[in-house]
């Protein structure tokens, strides 16, 4: 349940793409001769043709994210009129056992579900990559539930899961092993979610085959002729010569499952139990069920906190692990 | 694609909490600000609009009253008809249904409420109504039910069934109207009980009687699993266990709304799920196929694999349909614990206090909810409140269902306006816990929801100061 969000892709390339420009030796122009008429028209061409994803911008994200932020700092319910009580919503959130809930169950689920579903969409990249009749028919399959609707996704996994006639715990059965009433027992039902999303793992496993074609057979070809086995040509230069896809899908699963809505809110509504109160159903239900707003809000921006923490951290920890191929290569021309 | 673009737009709406909220915020300050006033002064208001739009008809001109709903696909049948029929007698007065499927309708209803727009009707479920009232979303129709605010234009509120009335009650105004409603009941499979030998449930049923009866109906196969269960309950289903509650005496709230514990867990309502408890544990009860969903979502009595099922009129349509259930249901009122008793589940029509057409919205309402009226159609999709209407049907079922209404006790939904927010969720989690861990004690695990409920109580309480 897992696809890149369209913003959060492109982030992330222009962030990688930034990070190979903002090294030292290129500069940018920086001038200071009076720009020329082509100048002049030439950035009257390019505001021109940025302004639809500006105006977006503006009214779309930056002006919710301010008047979110806003309300935050109020009370509202819909009827009434706002009222502005300073930090009392993030004091709140100090005693509400809810909130603490929805940290605990949306951090075990990101936990889970990140590294596996990584692990995962790395090894079936890996084994269709091979160079075998067909492999493409089974990317198709692979990455076919990636572009299926979020709701008819999880619709289907919910009977998957059905534990008296469901698909999942006949196969079991056959096995002679009396499958978990899943959704429906507090403590399967968060597995449970791992593995309906684990499903959905079609758009890092295209990112990193697409990642895997990207390295040249001629660096293979040296290895194989010094002697180095499969073992470890994977360890030395595939997991390498990957690591700014690995980056990449990392930050943008860890985002996307922090931000885990969908496959919560039709499968369990957050329950049995609150064992899969997702943060985002949690936020939706003061939001809307509770009616209060201005809560609301101040629980988005505490996600949105925790968001940009994680996702620094990542980024500062890729000085330590990200190769970048064409740094290195700007090193060895100078 | 799609998903990502429906991920892409939850993830907008969440991080940032929402254009929706945004949008909305810049203009709800003045919008609100009046619904305050206008609650306040609502007869004036009503009074004014009123003669605003009998103006705007004499002088020919068309006045569009919006309706708002959760009704959607062939649920709008009897509202195009019901329309019809009003447009013959009314044509100055056009009607606009604006329907939204079930599980958005509050989230869109509440946005269009912050931004002053809501429709001239509004339908909401008795869930909601003391919490709608006390914001000031309806009007208060006590006025406009004898003609005076609206001249000529009256409502008979003596066709209404006993207790049907009452959820659309606050303060003791009427600011709602029914326009179905339903019990809860025990369907029964006379063929299974024929088969067991057991004799059919009866009104005068005990608890004693309705929990026997489920023992002797389940039927194990020879490997121990069971083939038959004797009845399908209602699982986490809070309005389920609250009719259950009251025939044993037990109401779940203070009568102030005040708080839970010494209600919610007394000695009746931990008798109620002890009984609930035994039922599932024993296997008499079929497990529930999905607790996170509505009433557990099984289908046991629907497939002939449980002889009873305690349930609302919601799904007798479809029983009645399927050929080897139809001329096998029986019906009979819920059995008596300390008293005979009910619990109504009810949805109703109300008008917007900020609606600027309030007496044509008051001549659409009292046509839509009057036996002449909307009453002739909406009765075959769901029951009727409206006696004389009642009095006229066929159906045995449904004669079963209407004698219910004598025994309805207020929800508690009616004593709190908070309701959705505290007390229910936590009654539901008290259900989830004794059926999904059958060491679950139902006395402590309703102590426990009780002082739950009530600090979500206070603290809705406290932050509404």
């Amino acid at each position: 349940m897992h696809k890149p969000l369209l913003l959060g892709q492109a982030g992330g390339i222009s962030f990688l793409k930034l990070s190979r420009f903002l090294k030292p030796g290129i500069t940018f122009n920086t001038s200071s001769r009076p720009p020329s008429s082509l100048r002049r028209k030439e950035s009257l061409v390019f505001y021109l043709c940025i302004s639809p994803w500006l105006i977006g911008f503006f009214l779309f994200t930056a002006g919710p994210m301010l008047a979110s932020f806003f309300l935050s700092f109020t009370r509202w319910d819909y009827f009434s009129p706002i009222s502005w009580i300073g930090a009392r919503n993030y004091e709140r959130m100090l005693d509400d056992e809810l909130f603490w809930t929805a940290l605990r169950v949306t951090f075990t689920f990101a936990a889970f579900y990140v590294p596996l579903s990584q692990l995962i969409s790395l090894g079936v990249a890996l084994l269709l990559s091979q160079k075998i009749k067909g492999v493409s028919f089974f990317r198709g399959i692979f990455y076919l539930p990636a572009i299926l609707s979020g709701t008819a996704y999880v619709v289907l996994w919910v009977w998957l899961f059905e534990p008296d006639r469901g698909l999942v715990n006949n196969l079991l059965s056959w096995l002679g092993i009396k499958g978990p009433r899943w959704l429906s027992d507090p403590n399967t039902a968060l597995p449970a979610l791992v593995i309906m999303s684990l499903w959905g793992m079609g758009s890092s496993l295209i990112i990193y085959i697409a990642g895997l074609k990207n390295i040249p057979p001629s660096l293979y070809e040296a290895a194989a002729l010094d002697g180095a086995n499969s073992v470890a040509r994977f360890f030395y230069i595939t997991i390498p010569m990957l690591t700014p896809t690995i980056f990449f899908n990392l930050v943008l699963v860890l985002i996307q499952t922090f931000q885990s809505y969908t496959t919560a809110a039709v499968a369990t509504g957050g329950g049995p139990l609150d064992s899969t109160l997702f943060y985002l159903v949690y936020l939706y239900r003061r939001a809307f069920q509770n009616q209060e707003a201005g809560y609301a809000s101040a629980l988005a921006w505490i996600l949105f906190l925790i968001i940009l923490a994680f996702t620094l951290l990542v980024v500062r920890s890729s000085s330590a692990w990200v190769y970048y191929d064409s740094q290195r290569g700007g090193k060895d021309e100078k | 694609m799609a998903n990502k673009l429906a991920r892409l737009t939850f993830g907008l709406v969440a991080i940032f909490l929402c254009g929706l909220l945004a949008a909305c915020g810049d203009n709800t300050t003045t919008a609100s600000q009046t619904t305050a006033a206008a609650a306040s002064g609502a007869t004036t208001a009503a009074a004014a609009s009123g003669a605003t739009t009998a103006a705007a008809a004499a002088s020919g001109q068309t006045v569009t009253v919006r309706i708002g709903t959760g009704d959607s696909g062939d649920g709008l049948t009897p509202y195009n008809q019901t329309i019809e029929a009003f447009k013959k007698a009314n044509p100055g007065i056009e009607i606009k249904v604006e329907p939204v499927t079930d599980s958005d309708y509050y989230g869109s209803l509440l946005t269009q409420i912050a931004a002053g727009k809501a429709p001239d009707l509004i339908f909401i479920g008795d869930d909601e109504v003391a919490n709608f009232v006390k914001k000031g979303a309806y009007e208060d129709l006590t006025p406009y039910i004898n003609g005076t605010t609206v001249p000529g234009v009256k409502l008979d509120t003596g066709v209404f069934l006993p207790n049907v009335l009452q959820p659309g009650q606050q303060n003791g105004k009427q600011y709602l109207f029914p326009k179905d409603f339903s019990p809860v009941a025990l369907y029964y499979n006379k063929a299974l009980f024929k088969a067991a030998g057991v004799a059919e449930p009866t009104d005068n049923w005990t608890w004693d009687d309705f929990k026997n009866a489920a023992q002797k109906l389940t039927v194990k196969d020879a490997s121990g699993k069971v083939s038959q269960y004797g009845v399908q309950m209602t699982a986490a289903w809070q309005r389920g266990f609250e009719a259950l509650a009251f025939t044993q005496g037990a109401t779940l709230i203070a009568q102030d709304g005040s708080k839970y514990s010494g209600y919610l867990d007394s000695d009746a309502s931990v008798k109620t799920l002890q009984f609930v408890a035994d039922l599932y544990r024993n296997g008499a009860a079929a497990p529930p196929s999905d607790i996170n969903k509505w009433k557990g979502g099984n289908d046991n009595f629907a497939n002939g694999t449980a002889a009873m099922m305690l349930d609302g009129r919601w799904p007798q349509a479809n029983l009645l349909k399927n050929p080897k259930l139809a001329d096998q249901i029986g019906l009979v009122g819920l059995p008596k614990g300390a008293a005979k008793a009910n619990a109504i589940n009810w949805g109703g029509f109300g008008i917007y206090s900020q609606s600027k057409n309030k007496a044509a919205a008051w001549k659409v309402l009292s046509f839509f909810v009057s036996p002449d009226g909307g009453g002739q159609f909406f009765k075959d999709w769901g029951l009727t409140p409206l006696q004389p209407i009642a009095a006229k049907s066929t159906s045995s079922l449904d004669k079963v269902w209407t004698a219910q209404a004598d025994y309805f006790k207020p929800i508690t939904a009616n004593f709190t306006p908070y309701w959705n927010s505290a007390g229910s969720k936590e009654l539901g989690d008290a259900l989830t816990k004794v059926i999904t861990d059958p060491k679950a004690d139902p006395a402590a695990v309703l102590k426990d929801a009780a002082a739950k409920a009530d600090k979500a109580l206070k603290d809705k309480i406290d932050s509404s100061k």
